[in-house]
């Protein structure tokens, strides 16, 4: 069995998907399997796909049925200790799955949390945008791996919760994966914060890496979904509701810091969603966010008093309160 | 000459006896070392920074094949090349160092880790006429010797090197630059040095550069080498062209320029299948003279990093006899469809573009030599998205004053904010968008990135009057910050002179169409686009007559009234009203808003041009 099942979905992203592609089949850690489930892509795509020979790749075709529901296929198939996720338009640094693996043998975690590199629009590189949560865990955390018996494992895990849910910044034991029945929420879009809040909050032993693992980048090239004004971006509200719900049957849910910080990045994604719409669709959404929060479970009423004079926060709570305060 | 100091340079006497604060740190390529390094600030910081500001970002963007040679030029005490090589093991590392003092304690790093793929060569690396070596075969063959591992042919090969005349700063340890600066800061100094060209026999495929006031040289000898990464810092200016011409390699690169933040030449590895140029898209006013101008005034930069297209009415003029008054010059192509205005035929062109780069020019406009290709580097060395010169309008004596460089007369942009910035042997600055906005329509002074216009879904829409150039600027330039501006070259553009009524209908005409994009891609800023437009109203309002005036701000109004249902957001709140001077308009905006207020309107935005 391989360390480390790398998962890649593609739809149609073209000649762009070789440097997803190159990056991983050049690491210099050479003890991993690459997936990548091809979401129904069109003819230039599949037939890079096929001109792609290297033994440690497999590729799955399936009709197309979204992201969630590919990488979950992905998922299914993998036979690592590890497994990862890349987006087809990024990479990963060829010293990634190395200092992943050095982690995973010193630390055994059932995650691992990496940061990353951004490269903008202009094609300058920056640090990716939750590079200051990072910092804040590793000067808490200086040993960087937390077990649920630490005392300040929850305090670490509110923390992480505010880092950039998506997928390349972690690395989940498989085991873990199908212990704690954890998969992405198909057929939705947007959904990343439901699989960041629930294997953050089940994972008994989280490691943080040190060295940038991923390099994300903005481009104009191809629309990407995070940049969509379309009524794709409904999907957020469904996934905020599969989140909130599942996060409020853990044990977690008792930690006011922690349940706090699951509330918050949650309505800070759906207020990202509705300020991304076309204006013809915002006061629907508004509409059905508050719906949908106003049927949140009550616990999350009780808020950290500190968030409401937190700028990056007080709005959107301030908005959830009325609207869950009204019912 | 013959040498003796310089090759294989024994290791100081204190590299013996290490303490721990002979080492520094280093954490790069996934790798946590600690270095031998010399025991100076400037030094120990410049390397360290440079590590983790261009190297190690560099290198997380870009995809090394498994293996390959890779050169270090200025390798200083290995910072680069010794975790490079630590996270690389199957490349070959060449590292050139000329200074002995940092030669010694790069070749004791590589030692003490046991890099048998690294090999340190204590020489500089040259480019100018007096660096060839006169006996090129017998550097070739040594170097091929050093390729195969034989230590013992570094000897020989410095013993068949010119030496060559440096200057070494006597603040900035480490600081090296080619010939004899005589400021009090510098010492001269004699080096054997490498012809760049040479290193082409090396086979690689990554360039590290350090190499002060050289850049331009090593890359232009290594212009035929078929190299895949080039990362870097330069401290003078690279040509972009040197780095985005056809070559053998990818040439992805991160070059850095030193002093700033600002610049950095950069190329990625994928240009989404298009080529790494400018194609200029030319409208004829057809007005032959006037358009044959144009295009000759573009044609006489004598670059060849740009295409112009010019697209042209077949009952205007042939494509043949346009070619033939050009002599067939092979950047000129002639796309022919029937004349619709410049709106279309930018379309037009545009679509006919596989360039990175682009740009819309009108006949009858007069570009100083060189404007667009300054603008192309400028463009390569910001990544910016739209970049701009400096352009005026002129009335029939236009031509001339262009002649006679008016040019140099030309004031700074009202919209210029900051500083102004060296870059090559200009100077840019920045240029506020919203102030920009505010300007009339000039399209044609700018170059825009092909991937950002068509991400953004920005085209000239075909309105038939001035309305398609302010809607296109506006689309062009209202999400992003800053325009950059190049000092030195200017565009002149020949005064549009459109009547008062044809000036308020597209000024009605853009604003209808950019409420109605702004709802569909759910656009948050509208302050600056509301007081472009007021600018707007408050200078045509006075010219109008008074029935003209009336129609026209009653339109306004109303769409502005249904604009701020719509919208919905802050900036369309009475306050800005007051930015437009007339009380007319208000009492129309007050009106329609009263009107309104209950309905649930939608966002079509039609109304009658006034």
């Amino acid at each position: 069995m391989p360390k480390i099942t790398c998962i890649t979905t593609t739809y149609n992203e073209g000649p762009l998907l070789l440097n997803a592609v190159h990056s991983v089949l050049n690491q210099s850690f050479g003890d991993f399997e690459y997936i990548i489930v091809d979401d129904g892509s069109a003819e230039e795509t599949r037939a890079i796909l096929n001109s792609l020979t290297d033994p440690r790749l497999k590729i799955i075709p399936q009709a197309n049925a979204g992201l969630s529901a590919a990488r979950n296929v992905g998922i299914a198939l993998a036979k690592g200790d590890y497994i990862c996720f890349l987006d087809a338009d990024d990479l990963r640094p060829n010293w990634s799955f190395a200092s992943i693996a050095k982690v995973i043998d010193a630390t055994n975690p059932d995650l691992v949390l990496c940061p990353g590199l951004m490269v903008d629009l202009r094609d300058h590189i920056k640090d990716f945008y939750d590079a200051p949560i990072f910092a804040q865990i590793a000067q808490r955390l200086p040993q960087s791996v937390t077990c649920a018996d630490h005392a300040q494992h929850r305090q670490i895990c509110a923390l992480a919760q505010h880092l950039e849910p998506q997928s390349a910044n972690k690395v989940v034991r498989r085991a873990f994966l199908q212990s704690a029945d954890l998969r992405f929420p198909a057929p939705y879009f947007f959904e990343d914060i439901y699989f960041h809040t629930l294997v953050l909050a089940k994972a008994d032993r989280i490691a943080f890496l040190q060295t940038p693992a991923f390099t994300y980048f903005r481009r104009y090239l191809k629309p990407q979904i995070t940049a969509t004004t379309g009524d794709l971006r409904f999907d957020i509200l469904a996934v905020a509701k599969l989140t909130l719900d599942a996060f409020a049957r853990l044990p977690a849910f008792e930690d006011l810091d922690y349940r706090s910080a699951v509330l918050t990045s949650c309505l800070r994604v759906i207020e990202w969603c509705e300020i991304s719409l076309n204006h013809s669709s915002r006061a629907v959404f508004r509409n059905s966010a508050d719906a949908m929060l106003s049927q949140s479970p009550a616990g999350f009423r009780d808020v950290r008093p500190d968030d409401l004079t937190n700028p990056a926060f007080a709005l959107p709570l301030k908005r959830y309160l009325d609207t869950a305060g009204r019912v | 000459m013959p040498i003796d100091h310089h090759s294989a340079a024994p290791i100081p006497f204190d590299l013996a006896l290490q303490t721990p604060d002979d080492h520094i740190m280093l954490r790069a390529f996934g790798e946590s070392i600690a270095l031998l390094a010399p025991k100076n600030e400037f030094l120990r910081n410049d390397s360290l920074w440079r590590l983790q500001n261009i190297y190690h970002p560099a290198l997380a963007t870009q995809t090394l094949a498994q293996c390959g040679v890779a050169l270090d030029i200025g390798a200083g005490f290995g910072a680069f090349a010794v975790p490079f090589a630590l996270a690389y093991p199957d490349w070959r590392v060449f590292c050139f160092e000329p200074d002995p003092l940092a030669f010694a304690y790069l070749q004791k790093n590589i030692q003490d880790l046991s890099l048998t793929q690294v090999t340190a060569l204590p020489f500089a690396i040259g480019c100018q006429k007096e660096d060839a070596p006169q006996d090129a075969n017998a550097v070739r063959v040594a170097l091929g010797r050093v390729m195969a591992g034989d230590e013992t042919a570094i000897d020989r090969l410095g013993a068949v090197l010119p030496i060559a005349l440096y200057s070494k700063s006597k603040i900035n340890m480490g600081y090296l630059e080619r010939g004899h600066n005589r400021a009090e800061e510098f010492d001269p100094v004699h080096l054997p040095t490498l012809a760049a060209v040479m290193l082409d026999c090396l086979s690689p495929r990554l360039l590290k550069i350090t190499a002060p006031m050289a850049e331009s040289g090593i890359l232009s000898d290594l212009s035929d080498a078929q190299i895949d990464h080039v990362i870097g810092e330069t401290w003078s200016h690279v040509p972009s062209a040197l780095i985005h011409k056809p070559a053998k390699g990818q040439r992805q690169t991160w070059l850095r320029r030193a002093g700033t933040d600002q610049l950095a030449l950069r190329k990625a590895a994928y240009l989404g299948g298009r080529t790494s140029t400018l194609d200029i898209i030319f409208a004829p006013c057809a007005v032959l003279d006037d358009d044959l101008a144009s295009l000759d005034a573009l044609l006489s930069d004598p670059s060849d990093d740009f295409k112009v297209l010019a697209v042209l009415d077949p009952d205007y003029l042939a494509a043949d006899d346009l070619l033939a008054l050009f002599g067939n010059d092979s950047r000129l192509c002639v796309l022919q469809t029937p004349s619709g205005g410049s709106a279309p035929a930018w379309n037009v062109g545009r679509k006919q573009s596989t360039a990175t780069h682009i740009a819309f020019v009108e006949g009858g406009s007069l570009a100083e030599i060189g404007f667009f290709s300054h603008l192309l580097d400028l463009a390569r060395y910001t990544g910016a998205e739209v970049v701009q010169g400096p352009h005026y309008t002129f009335d029939a004596e236009g031509p001339d004053q262009v002649a006679n460089g008016l040019g140099n007369m030309l004031l700074r942009d009202d919209a210029a904010v900051g500083a102004r910035y060296p870059f090559s042997d200009r100077h840019y600055h920045l240029c506020a968008t919203h102030a920009l906005m505010a300007q009339d329509a000039a399209i044609s002074r700018r170059v825009y990135r092909r991937d950002y216009l068509d991400s953004r879904d920005i085209w000239f829409p075909d309105t038939g009057n001035h309305a398609d150039k302010l809607i296109f600027q506006t689309l062009s330039l209202h999400q992003l910050p800053h325009v950059a501006e190049l000092d030195g070259a200017s565009f002149a553009q020949r005064a549009q002179g459109l009547p008062p009524q044809d000036r308020a209908n597209s000024i009605l005409e853009s604003f209808r169409v950019l409420i109605k994009r702004a709802v569909r891609d759910g656009w948050n800023d509208f302050e600056w686009i509301l007081q472009s437009f007021a600018a707007q109203i408050n200078s045509i309002t006075p010219e109008l007559d008074p029935q003209a005036r009336t129609r026209f701000l009653r339109s306004m109004a109303q769409l502005w009234a249904q604009a701020g249902q719509v919208l919905n957001v802050a900036a369309f709140d009475l306050s800005l009203l007051n930015l437009i001077r007339s009380a007319e308009f208000l009492q129309h905006a007050l009106l329609a808003q009263d009107q309104i207020k209950d309905s649930d309107i939608l966002a079509d935005f039609d109304a009658p041009l006034a």
